[in-house]
């Protein structure tokens, strides 16, 4: 269900991105953490308290 | 016995696969215990059907919350994530024909999960910790239901890394060349997302762990929504990826089908490691404490780029098995294709029947209610369950089931048993369910709220009548949800059945016959093309064009909805 990728040829930059896990797991990792969790702490942290 | 029965490895005369014996031990226990987490977590959600028809209500209320938070519990999170163990080692070694990194640290992972999934069960049974799945803090559970969460949640998180480690083994002993086969790539992407999840789950379950033995004096309500959703939500989309992975898997199996473009098909799994856990937003729609640029950034832009990509998975899997079906010669017509498919092969129909239904059912709903102003109209009301049972039960357990039905002959070497009864499970399972998840969002439409035991609000001080209606669709409902739990039950049955009786299927047994593989029988055929109106797949564009219109219908009728129940004069 691959598609091989030839050896002669040197693979997209598309293709070595989507071939390496580590590299996904860091940006899987930081794009939620970042837009979803850390802005949304900053969001709440930053209601003005009460007077 | 022979040398080959004594080798690490096997030759499986079912699928071809060359089977690590160490890894299809875990594959078989991990599984084992997922589908016994379906029925004791099947029981407690006959238990809330029951109660939440208005014309029964068979528990009574504190009895409803714990059966609630058991049900929740467990067939959300611990069915699905044993049962994706088993998934994710089968990708990582039996596909890759490979040995599994750390069999070991694969058995912490079982015993991690399996001791948590019984602590959190020990405080729930027993009714001081009835706080449902979300366990929103101040409301209080027993410390060991957190600290059963969070050895659950690690075991997860050491399989994944099982399973990371297997791949570099894989590459390293080179079992495969060139890029990873796109089922294996849709693991990675699972687990990819798992570890988000469950970092999120461990970074409020530990403190509020600690807050519950009270060396923590406060956790804060709205910081403890917006990161638990982290978790809560995204453990979901391992489920969404996991059962789109077993989609590819079986076209290919059933048809010798390949995708249309893997290209495409992983430049869209690439957009659900991105983008994909971002829709934990939209729980919190209605939450004062966040800006609109949050919520509106996070579940009407990024989250559409995954929606992008559920779409792409849902034109390219009966995409690829009409072009397998058509090059085979069932190329006459729309649907020639579809008609003479294999209806009465469960792990098609099971296959095709979570694809249909999670696209029109869980997924056009899902769309619909991330955008900000209609989820006014349905927020924390009965829509919500009506819509996650229309990804995972009709999408994501339907299409778990019909892998079972592939992997029992592999993995536990034991013809299927009771074929009659496997043929129509499919069929009754998700008749329920469709029809149990529409019911319950067109009675959440109306309002009714989740998360009560009594719609008719019998004996409380704030009475609420809700329309006629409302009652008779909650009453149609838990009726298609008791037909869904039969479903189940005879998807257990058959299991159960298969694994202590069904006919053994010996090592050296001749090999199963192959599915063709379309390519080749193409060119046998010497036609040069395929298709009408120069698509190679017009039936499948003609689905994704019903898709399509009914998303935009379903859409604009939600927003006339809200003219009417949030009046401008």
């Amino acid at each position: 269900m691959s598609e091989p990728i030839s050896g002669d040829v040197e693979p997209h930059a598309m293709q070595k991105l989507l071939d390496n896990n580590w590299i996904l797991l860091v940006l899987g990792v930081a794009v939620p953490a970042v837009f979803y969790t850390l802005w949304g702490l900053w969001n709440i942290i930053n209601i003005p308290m009460a007077p | 016995m022979s040398t080959t029965t004594m080798s690490e490895y096997r030759v499986d005369p079912v699928s071809g696969l060359k089977i690590n014996r160490t890894a299809n031990t875990l594959v078989k226990w991990n599984a084992f215990a997922a589908v016994v987490f379906l029925l004791v977590g099947g029981l407690f959600g006959l238990g809330v059907a029951l109660t939440r028809m208005p014309s029964v209500q068979l528990l009574s209320p504190e009895i409803f919350y714990l059966a609630l938070t058991a049900h929740g519990l467990i067939n959300l999170a611990v069915w699905i994530i044993f049962f994706e163990m088993a998934v994710l080692y089968f990708l990582g070694a039996h596909v890759l024909g490979n040995r599994l990194a750390t069999p070991r640290w694969a058995w912490t992972q079982f015993w991690l999960m399996l001791v948590g999934a019984a602590m959190v069960a020990v405080a729930v049974l027993g009714g001081n910790s009835s706080v449902m799945m979300t366990s929103y803090v101040p409301l209080t559970a027993e410390p060991h239901f957190y600290l059963g969460l969070i050895l659950f949640a690690v075991g997860a998180l050491i399989g994944c890394f099982v399973f990371l480690g297997t791949l570099v083994i894989a590459k390293r002993e080179k079992t495969y060349s060139g890029s990873l086969p796109l089922v294996v790539f849709g693991g990675v992407t699972a687990t990819i997302i798992a570890v988000f999840t469950i970092v999120s789950g461990a970074l409020i379950l530990i403190p509020t762990f600690l807050w519950s033995v009270g060396l923590i004096e406060h956790i804060d309500p709205m910081m403890y929504r917006v990161v638990w959703w982290g978790f809560g939500h995204s453990s979901q989309q391992i489920n969404v990826v996991t059962h789109i992975s077993i989609w590819y898997l079986i076209s290919s199996l059933v048809f010798g089908a390949k995708p249309m473009s893997e290209k495409v098909s992983r430049g869209a799994f690439l957009l659900y490691i991105l983008f994909l856990q971002l829709g934990s937003a939209h729980h919190l729609l209605s939450d004062p404490g966040l800006t609109s640029a949050w919520k509106i950034f996070n579940t009407s832009y990024m989250i559409y780029l995954a929606v992008l990509a559920s779409m792409i998975h849902g034109l390219t899997v009966p995409g690829s098995i009409e072009v397998a079906q058509r090059k085979k010669g069932l190329d006459a017509g729309l649907f020639t294709w579809l008609r003479k498919a294999p209806w009465g092969n469960p792990i098609f129909s099971g296959m095709f029947l979570s694809l249909v239904g999670f696209g029109f059912i869980g997924g056009i709903t899902g769309v619909v209610m991330s955008v900000e102003q209609i989820n006014m109209i349905i927020h924390n009301t009965m829509y919500l369950p009506g819509h996650f049972h229309g990804t995972l039960v009709v999408g994501t357990t339907m299409a778990f089931m019909a892998a079972t039905y592939w992997l029992i002959p592999v993995v536990f070497q034991r013809k299927i048993a009771l074929t009659g009864m496997a043929k129509w499970q499919p069929y009754v399972f998700s008749l329920g369910a469709w029809v149990f998840s529409i019911a319950l969002m067109g009675a959440g439409t109306m309002g009714v709220q989740r998360r009560h035991a009594d719609i008719t609000f019998a004996g409380q001080p704030l009475a609420y009548q809700y329309p006629e209606i409302a009652k008779g669709l909650m009453d149609i409902g838990e009726i298609f949800g008791v037909i869904m739990s039969v479903g189940a039950v005879m998807f257990i049955i058959v299991v159960l059945a298969s694994i202590f009786t069904g006919e053994r299927i010996a090592e050296d047994s001749a090999p199963w016959p192959k599915v063709e593989d379309a390519d080749v029988v193409f060119e046998k055929s010497g036609k040069k093309h395929i298709g009408i109106w120069g698509m190679e797949a017009p039936g499948t564009f003609v689905l994704a064009m019903i898709l399509f219109a009914t998303i935009i219908l379903y859409y604009f009728i939600n927003f006339k909805y809200l003219s009417t129940v949030w009046g401008m004069s």
